[in-house]
């Protein structure tokens, strides 16, 4: 389970997920650096998008870091950013398991820089499928 | 509140199948899982009465999809205390709302015999 962010099908510069730092059956927990020499960002994409990718990169490896072949975000909704976030903030991340069933899985994200939250949203996410 | 233990207000009387003795789910637990459906999945303009007991919801029928089979898993499990684990036997309980009604009874029913 430690090894999936470098498993994940997203890399540098589209890998959102910086660190690991908890992980259970239910839920997980990381962080996402904002960097002032973040590629994307330099090409112009909102470092907020980012933010979102993050933590539904961690959704995918709460629901399939064990398992081999890589889930789709389906859907994102009920997502809100409160502020712009700035280059060396550190955004703590914690993304809930809240159903699954038939292949899809619903999350709850949250995101927080020093204990405020900041941006939250749903994910709801797909199963490879069976071979 | 209309019903302030959520895991136990509908039991009371249970209705027997006069065809073959099966015990059924007490109508007012299906109209309530109707109620629930309808406000969670925001079906505007629908009443309980506008959903037969075994109207199917997902193939035709309400033509729920797999975002919405999720919302019914959580309204599951926040309404009636109902972790849906095993999928494969639970699956075919999502058919219709009698189905689902029988689905919360057996559930709670064994979480009672069991505490």
């Amino acid at each position: 389970m430690t090894t999936w962010l470098r498993l994940l099908p997203h890399q540098i510069p589209f890998r959102a997920a910086s660190s690991m730092l908890s992980v259970d059956d239910d839920s997980i927990e990381g962080s996402f650096l904002c960097t002032a020499d973040d590629a994307l960002a330099a090409g112009g994409m909102p470092i907020d998008v980012m933010l979102i990718e993050a933590m539904a990169q961690f959704a995918g490896g709460l629901a399939f870091g064990d398992r081999p072949g890589h889930g789709y975000l389906s859907a994102i909704d009920r997502c809100s950013i409160d502020r712009m976030i700035v280059a060396g903030e550190v955004v703590a991340i914690r993304v809930d398991r809240e159903a699954d069933f038939g292949g899809v899985f619903r999350f709850r994200g949250r995101a927080t820089v020093d204990g405020v939250e900041i941006a939250r949203g749903r994910f709801y996410l797909a199963a490879p499928p069976l071979n | 509140m209309l019903f302030p233990t959520p895991h136990s207000w509908w039991r009371g009387a249970r209705p027997i199948d006069a065809n073959g003795g099966k015990t059924l789910a007490d109508p007012i637990l299906r109209r309530r899982i109707k109620e629930l459906l309808i406000e969670r999945l925001k079906f505007e303009d629908m009443t309980p009465d506008d959903i037969g007991d075994d109207d199917s919801l997902f193939d035709g029928g309400l033509g729920l999809d797999s975002i919405d089979a999720l919302e019914i898993v959580v309204m599951l499990e926040s309404e009636f205390g109902i972790k849906v684990k095993n999928e494969s036997s639970a699956r075919e309980y999502f058919r219709s709302i009698a189905s689902l009604a029988d689905f919360v009874e057996a559930r709670t029913s064994k979480a009672q015999t069991q505490a």
